[in-house]
């Protein structure tokens, strides 16, 4: 009986159960103990994968503590670490791990509004949407060329078959070999995405390796912690570095948080108003009064604006 | 790997909030998902998840260093996600979000959620005549029988039956709407088929 339920369970966690099932299932945790519920519930977290730090987090922090010390003690850590690195060579590739954790970083960030240009030190071109940060060591070009980011960046990536250009986000790891491609990573939003204009890419989370074609963009929901790969056109991904802003069936709340981070404003909205309402349409060289105008009749709320704040009320 | 067993031990000495915001993040993500993967509402899973680090900080002194923070944040987040779950399971709207969402395809089930369908239904509600509303709020979310229904409002049955028939095809409607650039075909016959449903079972409702 308790391995059926167990069974349902899985089904209803899934999303894949039939109506008849979850009223099968309802029945039976109404008539289960709190207490065998409990084990089934302690099993599965149990089965659950430690926490959910992403993989770059842990590099970071190592070379935060190094950079509490002086110049010399880094300099004498650096050569030291080049001289082990050698002689670890001979025993097992350690090296690139010791050289990253000698190096120091350089941190990128965007402002409150529009896009900064950074080429790295391979000559890669990284546009970065507001508020967003890249983050990269500066051995960069010694090994794999790993950065660290989150916010929304378009990568134009420098060819270089000898070494690999890692992207971690928040969610995932991105592997990429000379390639154009959108990466959307906001901490505050419920889902990351990656698009693919050109190249190919491999896109790694929590010990699954997902390959990706161009015209095709991944999403990982921070909900389920699970992938979907779709087709695209790239058109709405990177629509935020041309002159256009574009929105295909977005909920308000997104379409707000784009129009904050294009116009470096802050927009509240008055709880009458349904930020789930879903919103279609194209802005081209649009003011955002001009925008705001155009919401405003469509959803029919009015709005204030004081220096930097914009009120939405219904 | 984070050093559990040095984390915990400096945040019992009153260790500060940097320690505890390490191990926030760490077991964030993993616990909100699961508890989300039961509740299928981000709302109630963020409240437990919140709930749950806001306990294991009040009892900070009684940590103990052989136990591992994943083990204290079940055994703190259980009861409450328990809960949450019996609740749930008696939820009509997540009941009639199953049945929605049997309809739509895996991809679309992502984007569409449970969230996605309550603020559906929520804007739907609105377009309802008041009288309609009560009855559809108390038939689908309050669970009451028609029967019991029309004998608190004082009105016959089929009177009631025929107000939530016709509640239900205008939330629908507003549904489909809502929802119509993904699978619209689809979601419209699955509507139709559920609408006839409905009429050929009313008599046995």
């Amino acid at each position: 009986m308790i391995a059926y339920m167990k069974e349902l369970l899985r089904k209803y966690k899934e999303g894949s159960i039939s109506v008849e099932e979850f009223d099968a299932l309802a029945y039976r945790i109404e008539r289960t103990p709190d207490d065998v519920i409990g084990s089934i519930l302690a099993e599965d977290w149990n089965d659950c994968s430690q926490g959910g730090m992403p993989p770059g987090r842990k590099r970071r922090k190592i070379s935060g503590i190094l950079r509490k010390y002086s110049f010399w003690t880094g300099l004498a850590a650096c050569l030291f670490l080049a001289v082990s690195a050698v002689l670890f060579m001979r025993l097992a590739d350690y090296e690139a791990k010791l050289s990253l954790m000698a190096s120091r970083e350089v941190t990128v960030r965007s402002g409150n509004a529009g896009q900064s240009s950074v080429v790295l030190p391979d000559g890669t071109n990284v546009i970065l949407n507001a508020r967003s940060a890249i983050t990269y060591s500066s051995d960069f070009c010694a090994g794999d060329r790993t950065v660290t980011m989150s916010g929304e960046g378009f990568f134009d990536v420098a060819k270089d078959h000898g070494r690999k250009f890692i992207v971690i986000a928040p969610d995932m790891e991105i592997i990429v070999h000379g390639t154009k491609f959108n990466v959307y990573a906001y901490p505050e939003s419920e889902y990351s995405e990656m698009s693919l204009v050109e190249g190919s890419v491999s896109i790694g989370c929590k010990g699954s390796i997902i390959p990706v074609s161009p015209n095709e963009k991944v999403i990982l929901s921070r909900k389920t912690g699970k992938f979907s790969v779709s087709r695209t056109d790239n058109e709405l991904e990177t629509s935020w570095m041309k002159d256009r802003i574009v929105f295909v069936h977005e909920p308000l709340s997104h379409v707000v948080e784009v129009l904050e981070r294009r116009f470096g404003v802050q927009i509240n909205c008055d709880s009458g108003i349904s930020l789930s309402d879903r919103y279609t349409g194209t802005f081209k060289d649009c003011s955002l009064t001009d925008i705001i105008d155009v919401l405003r009749m469509h959803y029919g709320f009015s709005y204030r604006i004081k220096d930097n704040h914009i009120i939405l009320t219904h | 790997m984070i050093d559990e067993k040095k984390l915990i031990s400096s945040i019992k000495l009153g260790g500060g909030n940097k320690d505890f915001k390490i191990l926030y993040d760490y077991y964030y993500p993993g616990l909100y998902q699961f508890c989300y993967s039961y509740v299928k509402s981000s709302e109630i899973a963020r409240e437990i998840v919140h709930d749950s680090f806001v306990r294991l900080w009040e009892n900070r002194d009684r940590l103990d260093e052989s136990r591992s923070a994943k083990n204290y944040l079940f055994t703190i987040s259980r009861n409450q996600l328990i809960k949450e779950i019996r609740r749930q399971m008696k939820n009509p709207l997540l009941r009639d979000y199953i049945e929605f969402a049997g309809g739509i395809g895996t991809d679309a089930r992502i984007m569409y959620d449970y969230d996605t369908f309550v603020a559906g239904v929520e804007k739907a509600k609105m377009a309802l005549s008041p009288r309609q509303r009560e009855i559809y709020v108390k038939n689908k979310e309050e669970g009451i029988p028609v029967k019991e229904i029309a004998s608190e409002l004082g009105i016959g049955e089929q009177v009631v039956r025929n107000q939530l028939s016709a509640a239900l095809s205008k939330v629908r409607a507003v549904l489909v709407r809502m929802f119509g650039n993904i699978d619209e075909i689809i979601i419209i016959s699955i509507v139709i088929l559920w609408e006839i449903c409905r009429k050929s079972f009313s008599g046995m409702l």
